[in-house]
């Protein structure tokens, strides 16, 4: 019996230090783009599963434009099978996508590729919405575990036995049944780093692109109640300041201060 | 740190292994780079695990389990590694372990073959070093003296080299020899051959002397000495045809030398992003000292020659096989040259910012400075890169 995985995955970008505005966006002079980090381990995860089981197909899925094409390979470097990318004028031209509409756009893949499992990251590193692996799972009809740091996998039983974490330190254990979506948090695995065989195979790997027409969307799905108003710094209320030594050094140091903060007596 | 943007048009390939690198250089601080410099330590955690991702074998075919690429990934992989903050001396820690298995793909028998390239690939055997040079020797490299002679099965050597780099972090040594003496070939090309060396082999026989020649820059990989002693090498380990060995070394010349040009260009990125950093941040007179167009100046014009460096050795990197040998040559000269110079520039313009902490071993450019000198004479000299083209893109009368 063969097993398919689902991974969402994003290109996120990292902004510098420092940087500059322009309308609603950072200007793109300081952005960096890259795999987000939640979505690396989901990809780990998926991967593993793959190499522990037999017959299990890891399939990316992204929303993005072309120049996301080089983080998609980057997962399928690390050992994801296929890649499919979603993109449309209609969604370069609707700016802000929102969590509502990312989900129909993965529910339309979801619904052609029929996986056993979907993973997605905790959130975003970018727009930190951290709604669309939910969003997707109530939009598929599929049972769903958020905020996964610990996942063993059934694939027989399509069950996945699973351990979130909550609010508080608290940590729940449950079984999840499948097919379902679970959001993957970091620290679930230690992801690896792409053999160069695995980027020379990559580049071999089938890519596919579909347009809203080819999943059977029209522009409509990008119609959304929220609106990008502006973008601004906020203004930052306090200093940080960092000590760096020993722990005997910086201990004294932190006293010194609060004592004179009047923060503490004496 | 800012890093600088990357004003070339990159494949996806390329993208792919600049993202890689990057993501492998990432694991180690800048504090692990200077420590490799003040201690003259090899970087072996970075070197394992590069191996260990399959990077020593970039160029190495996929039927030997290496990743069959090209002069236009590695050139991105060398830049990257030297920009991430190793330096000239760390693209140097893996720069043989890359290119001395080249001539083996092309010109050793295929037991030989299948026996070495898969473990190199693995990053678990390494053929690290390249001995040509010698005292009597330097740039007149057909001048070597070291002689192979046929004894029955195998050959015995007997001779000197100077300045062989990483013998101490290589299990196998490609060693050029003299099988005829210059003096009774009719072309000072002839008569030379490649040997591949077991150093483990060699050490057994009593027959191999090093000593490590203490040095100023990339102190982290180490340059050695050599006495050949009766060493006995089997003739199966003789590369290629013997006498042709020095034809044998040209051939995959001009692409390793882009590779080198590549290197550095990363080192002068690295120099200029501190440079221009630190003008940023320091004040004095009341204001960040890059307010002053004598401190703005020189880091845009190192800018502006690195990027045309970059762009020609880029350039040159996704050409260079399909050209004739003396254009191919013109280009890998051009390109070495170019960003030698350049790095130089960039690494020059990164201390006079730095003012006195330029030479403080904490801010890095200093031993970016002491790299950047270094690229001006090897592999070859600027001298000899110029002699190169005057002599067969302008032809003129040859100087050496
Ligand atoms: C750190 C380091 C690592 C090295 N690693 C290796 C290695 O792994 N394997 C190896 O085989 N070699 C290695 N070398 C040797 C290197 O290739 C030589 O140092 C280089 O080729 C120059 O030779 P030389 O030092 O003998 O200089 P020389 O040939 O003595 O030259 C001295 C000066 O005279 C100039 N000159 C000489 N002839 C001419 C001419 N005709 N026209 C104009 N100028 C001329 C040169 O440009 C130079 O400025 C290494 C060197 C260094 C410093």
């Amino acid at each position: 019996m063969s097993t398919k995985i689902l991974v969402t995955v994003k290109e996120v970008a990292e902004v510098d230090d420092e940087f500059e505005i322009s309308g609603l966006d950072i200007d793109d002079r300081y952005l960096e783009y890259d795999l987000n980090e939640w979505d690396d381990y989901a990809v780990e995860e998926a991967v593993q599963l793959s190499e522990a089981g037999d017959d299990v197909e890891v399939v990316t899925v992204t929303l993005g434009p072309e120049r996301s094409e080089e983080t998609i390979r980057m997962a399928l470097a690390k050992g994801a099978d296929r890649a499919v990318r979603v993109w449309d004028d209609a969604l370069a031209d609707a700016g802000l996508l929102d969590a509502t509409t990312k989900a129909d756009l993965l529910a339309a893949v979801v619904e052609s590729e029929e996986p056993d499992l979907v993973l997605t990251g905790v959130q975003a590193a970018d727009d930190s919405f951290g709604a669309t692996g939910v969003a997707l799972a109530e939009r598929v009809g599929f049972e769903w575990a958020a905020v996964v740091n610990d996942l063993d996998y059934d694939a027989d039983a399509n069950v996945s036995s699973v351990r979130r974490e909550l609010e508080g330190g608290v940590e729940e254990l449950t079984d999840v049944e499948g097919p379902a979506v679970l959001t993957i948090q970091t620290g679930i695995n230690e992801p690896r780093y792409a053999s160069l065989r695995g980027i020379r195979q990559a580049q071999r790997k089938p890519l596919d692109v579909h347009a809203l027409d080819d999943l059977g969307l029209d522009e409509s799905v990008v119609d959304s109640p929220v609106d990008l108003t502006s973008m601004y710094e906020p203004e930052s209320e306090g200093d940080a300041v960092v000590w760096e030594g020993s722990p005997d050094e910086t201990a004294d140091e932190l006293a010194t201060f609060l004592r004179e903060q009047g923060v503490v007596e004496g | 740190m800012a890093r600088l943007r990357c004003s070339v048009e990159l494949s996806d390939s390329q993208r792919l292994v600049r993202d890689n690198i990057r993501e492998l250089c990432s694991e180690f601080d800048d504090e692990y780079w200077r420590r490799n410099d003040r201690e003259a330590r090899y970087p072996t955690e970075f070197v394992d695990l590069l191996g260990e991702h399959g990077w020593l074998g970039i160029l190495l075919p996929e039927e030997y389990g290496g990743a069959g690429m090209g002069t236009p990934e590695v050139v991105v992989m060398m830049e990257e590694i030297a920009a991430g903050g190793g330096g000239f001396a760390t693209a140097q820690a893996i720069h043989g372990g890359v290119y001395n298995s080249v001539p083996l793909v092309k010109y050793a028998h295929e037991e030989l073959k299948e026996e070495l390239l898969p473990a190199v690939a693995a990053g678990e055997q390494s053929i690290q070093a390249f001995g040509l040079t010698e005292p009597n020797a330097g740039s007149d490299s057909t001048s070597i003296e070291t002689f192979a002679e046929r004894d029955g099965d195998g050959y015995v050597i007997n001779g000197q080299k100077i300045w062989t780099s990483r013998v101490d972090q290589s299990d196998y040594l490609l060693l050029m020899a003299r099988t005829t003496p210059k003096a009774d070939v009719d072309k000072r090309t002839r008569g030379i051959s490649m040997f591949l060396v077991d150093l483990a082999d060699a050490n057994r026989q009593g027959a191999l002397d090093m000593e490590q020649i203490p040095k100023t820059a990339s102190t982290a990989v180490h340059a050695f000495e050599l006495w050949f002693d009766d060493l006995r090498v089997p003739a199966d380990r003789l590369i290629g045809e013997e006498g042709d060995g020095f034809y044998q070394v040209l051939d995959g010349l001009n692409e390793e030398r882009l590779a080198i040009a590549a290197e550095c260009i990363g080192l002068g990125e690295a120099a200029l992003e501190r440079g221009v950093d630190y003008a940023k941040e320091r004040e004095v007179f009341d204001a960040p000292i890059g307010t002053n167009q004598a401190i703005q100046h020189p880091l845009a014009e190192s800018y502006m020659h690195l990027q045309a460096a970059k762009g020609l050795v880029f350039d040159a990197a996704g050409r260079v096989t399909d050209e004739d040998s003396t254009a191919t040559g013109t280009l890998a000269n051009t390109s070495k040259y170019l960003a030698a110079e350049a790095c130089y520039e960039a690494a020059d313009a990164a201390v006079q910012t730095h003012g006195g902490f330029g030479v403080a071993r904490e801010y890095d450019v200093e031993r970016y400075f002491r790299e950047a000198r270094l690229t001006r004479l090897v592999p070859v000299t600027q001298q000899l890169a110029l002699n190169y083209v005057a002599e067969n893109e302008l032809r003129l009368p040859r100087s050496y």
